[in-house]
């Protein structure tokens, strides 16, 4: 009983570390600019090909690989914010309909590069790992480990950085922060291409572990989704606990009851979090 | 016997703050009421928890004999108290006409006995509308666009709208802040003018000057309590509002 | 004024001529997918117009359609009653969750309906016994009325139209009504529409229902004319449809959803062997609507218009 609970937790944590830099990611960028980026999945799903086609493709090393995939997507982001978001700013329903043109896009011009097929990208490591009673992959603890370095640079950059702290600024009272001479389209494409490399960042680590293909994005972005509503729209903190929460509680009910009745379990948590709670269990009340 | 609108032992807590704390008072069919106070000292959410903006910690209004506590806004809007807002609340790009015709066509829509068309609650609507505005010197403009009004005439739309639904009590928040005097001294003579029709008002208001030449009765809350009840005169010389209004006492001669 | 009689008696002509004009099978089928569309991107619209963007809508369509099949197949019901039963159960249920949703609004009213759409297509997935997994229902009998079955595309193609035309006009009625006022108040300044004696919850519910009850029958149709139902078709990418639909012709007017599902809905036709290039174009097409025609194709003409006016 003691090892099957340890077993839970641990596949938990590591499928909840994902969500977490998705989730992450997703609600930095609505925290900061009121985008819901519907695209955040593809964003996911480009970092995963970059990896593929560098670390597979290309043969190169997995570390320059991994990084050069994550600074890509994080280019791209801020990519996609100059030239397209910054033009629809202020306008929630526009900012909806530009993500998901945004997010159509990607995936189409995946599936034009890259074909519907299915591919893999080359393990980092290999094996499993024994933790106590419990046995989880090596490349899943890897992901694990690698994703907990990420979120520990990503609160040194919020938390230490001139730039960090002025997204927080502008995140927690945009006016104020206009006031104090924050710079809000700098602000604006920093976080978007922050949030992008977040996002890129998940998805080139977990390529090795899952196939890639266009469409891959698309229950990331879900995940991160109700993660982001459990944990507050726009609330960092938020999506840190939800995230590991959502990882757990789903590993629980796939082992238990199987994975449908996780997700129908997701969506009804999600509903009744919004009827009764918008601003999500953890997000301040406005 | 009970009033005409009643407020009994009400009170709004927020996180451990009383923003009203136990306020009870009758109103009297016919009276001019005042509501003043120092900043923050919970006129606003008084009118919050009337007109059901707000439900109220403890405690129970009742209108007419009815409990009201707890209804919503428009359910209290439709029993006849309808409130003014302190900020210009009016539908920008639609015209003066526009605006005050509108209101009138919400609120018929629940009225009984008027489910005729549409056609003729727009001309019924129209005629109402007129009235309203001449009653209120803002015919002249009845063609321009509301945004372009100027802040004064923007707020005396707002009170028009509120005419137009044919309320019996007209809470008004702060009509004369952002006034000029002679805007000011023109919503005095209003006052009167709706009295004669038998519209009830409830008004808070920062102008002392005319809260005391134009009220019957005025309440007075501190930090959200009741600290004195009567008419002008007897406010006046109150010595607890007077230190109250410390440092202001100015404002009350 | 006379102009737009004569635009719209020629529409209407040419809505009937249609199957007629080139007596060319596909030709009525592109027609019939328009017609069922037109009806579900006018609902869409309905609930645009109160400022609530529905992802729900979808899943709607599919409610309709499964509600219709089940009925007819499993029942023995007519189709003369499934059908009208298909709209009415939709309604219902929007009428059922619209005060718990409509209480929210802009963002999380979008993923709330979203939760609720992956909610129901999940259902349709997993619930295999009833709804037939991921392997769809095959087989859906040909829509009957009055004993005669609907066998011709034309008869299909009329009943479609009729049901966009009564969709279409029930939507103008409505805007153009007291209640009409009532909604765009809403829309303008809930609060000051609410001290006026406006419940908002109860006519978002209603418009809500009405759209719901729309698209329900259009599920109807398009279950028993396709005659095979899979859940991917209501999946979160047909609310793309018919929101590209209403973006494209224009959200401010219930003509816009008309144009747009006349322009866009043969494009996937003509498209069909490169699904991938379709998608670009309708993405493509997003974008650049959002940023260059933000009002739409509607909004532009009407623009046009203004233009040639102040000359």
């Amino acid at each position: 009983m003691l090892s099957l609970t340890l077993q839970i937790v641990l596949n938990g944590l590591t499928t909840g570390l994902v969500y977490v830099l998705m989730a992450l990611g997703f609600t930095l960028i609505f925290g900061i600019m009121r985008v819901v980026n519907f695209a955040h999945g593809e964003l996911y799903m480009i970092g995963a090909f970059a990896l593929t086609v560098l670390s597979g493709s290309l043969h190169w090393p997995y570390l320059p690989a991994i990084l050069c995939s994550v600074v890509l997507v994080g280019l791209l982001g801020a990519l996609l914010e100059r030239v397209l978001f910054s033009r629809v700013i202020g306008n929630e329903f526009n900012c909806m309909i530009l993500a998901l043109g945004v997010s159509i896009c990607l995936q189409s011009i995946a599936l034009i590069v890259f074909g519907p097929d299915e591919v893999g990208a080359p393990r980092p490591v290999t094996g499993v790992v024994h933790l106590g009673p419990a046995v989880i992959p090596a490349d899943r603890l890897f992901v694990g480990a690698a994703a907990i370095l990420l979120l520990v640079a990503f609160y040194l950059f919020l938390n230490k950085t001139r730039l960090g702290l002025m997204m927080r600024a502008v995140a927690q009272d945009p006016e104020m922060a206009a006031l104090h001479g924050v710079r809000p389209n700098l602000i604006h494409t920093a976080a978007f291409a922050v949030g992008s490399l977040l996002a890129g960042a998940a998805g080139a680590l977990m390529a090795p572990i899952y196939t890639v293909a266009p469409y891959m994005g698309e229950l990331p972005m879900m995940k991160a989704f109700i993660v982001v509503v459990l944990g507050g729209l726009g609330s960092l903190p938020g999506a840190v606990v939800g995230g590991l929460m959502l990882g757990i509680v789903e590993s629980a009910f796939a082992t238990m009851l199987g994975s449908t009745v996780a997700a129908l379990v997701a969506f009804a948590v999600v509903v009744a979090t919004i009827a009764v709670r918008p601003e999500g269990l953890m997000g301040r009340r406005a | 016997m009970t009033g005409f609108l009643e407020l009994s032992g009400l009170s709004k807590r927020f996180r451990g703050l009383r923003a009203v704390d136990d306020v009870s008072c009758r109103m009297d069919e016919g009276e001019l009421f005042g509501i003043i106070g120092p900043n923050g000292a919970g006129k606003t959410t008084l009118f919050n928890l009337i007109t059901g903006t707000l439900r109220p910690t403890s405690g129970e209004v009742i209108f007419r004999g009815d409990r009201i506590t707890g209804l919503k806004p428009d359910a209290v809007a439709r029993r006849g108290i309808v409130r003014t807002f302190q900020a210009t609340t009016i539908f920008r790009d639609a015209s003066v006409l526009d605006n005050v015709r509108r209101a009138y066509l919400l609120r018929a829509m629940y009225q009984p006995g008027q489910l005729g068309g549409y056609r003729e609650k727009l001309r019924s609507a129209e005629t109402e509308a007129g009235e309203v505005l001449e009653l209120l010197e803002l015919h002249r403009m009845s063609g321009q666009n509301a945004r372009e009004l100027p802040y004064g005439s923007q707020k005396l739309l707002g009170v028009a709208m509120a005419l137009a639904t044919r309320p019996r009590v007209l809470l008004m928040d702060e009509p004369a802040a952002g006034l000029n005097p002679n805007e000011t001294r023109a919503l005095g003579g209003l006052f009167q003018r709706l009295r004669s029709r038998g519209i009830n008002i409830v008004l808070v208001e920062h102008d002392m000057r005319l809260v005391m030449s134009v009220c019957d009765r005025i309440l007075v809350l501190n930090y959200g309590r009741p600290i004195a009840l009567g008419r002008p005169d007897e406010i006046r010389a109150d010595p607890q509002v007077i230190e109250a209004y410390l440092g202001g006492a100015d404002e009350i001669a | 004024m006379t102009l737009r009689i004569v635009v719209m008696v020629a529409i209407a002509a040419m809505a009937i001529g249609w199957p007629f004009l080139l007596e060319n099978r596909y030709i009525t089928h592109i027609g019939v997918l328009i017609a069922i569309s037109i009806t579900t991107s006018v609902s869409l619209n309905m609930m645009l117009r109160i400022g609530q963007l529905s992802v729900a809508q979808a899943a709607f369509m599919g409610l309709g359609a499964y509600t219709s099949t089940l009925l007819v197949m499993r029942l023995g019901v007519p189709f003369l009653l499934a059908f009208p039963a298909s709209g009415l159960l939709v309604a219902a249920i929007a009428a059922a969750i619209g005060p718990i949703f409509l209480r929210v609004k802009g963002v999380y009213f979008v993923l709330l309906t979203f939760a609720f759409g992956e909610g129901i297509v999940l259902m349709f997935q997993e619930w295999v016994s009833l709804f037939g997994g991921n392997n769809g229902i095959h087989g859906i009998p040909k829509a009957s009325l009055f004993g005669t079955s609907m066998v011709s595309l034309r008869s299909y193609y009329f009943f479609a139209l009729g049901l966009a035309g009564v969709t279409l006009f029930t939507s103008i009625v409505i805007f153009r009504s007291a209640i009409g006022t009532v909604l765009d108040s809403l829309n303008e300044n809930e609060a000051l529409s609410q001290s006026l004696g406006v419940n908002p919850l109860s006519y978002r519910v209603a418009v809500f229902a009405v759209a719901g009850f729309f698209t329900g029958l259009a599920g109807s149709i398009y279950a028993h004319y396709t005659g095979f139902l899979s859940p991917d078709a209501f999946s979160f990418w047909s609310f793309v449809d018919m929101l590209v639909i209403n973006v494209i012709g224009g959200i401010g007017s219930p003509f816009g959803p008309v144009i747009g599902a006349i322009l866009l809905v043969p494009l996937p036709e003509l498209l069909r062997d490169v699904r991938q290039y379709q998608m670009l174009t309708y993405g493509l097409l997003l974008l650049t609507a959002v940023l260059f025609l933000p009002s739409g194709i509607v909004g532009g003409l009407r623009e046009l218009q203004r233009r040639w006016r102040a000359r």
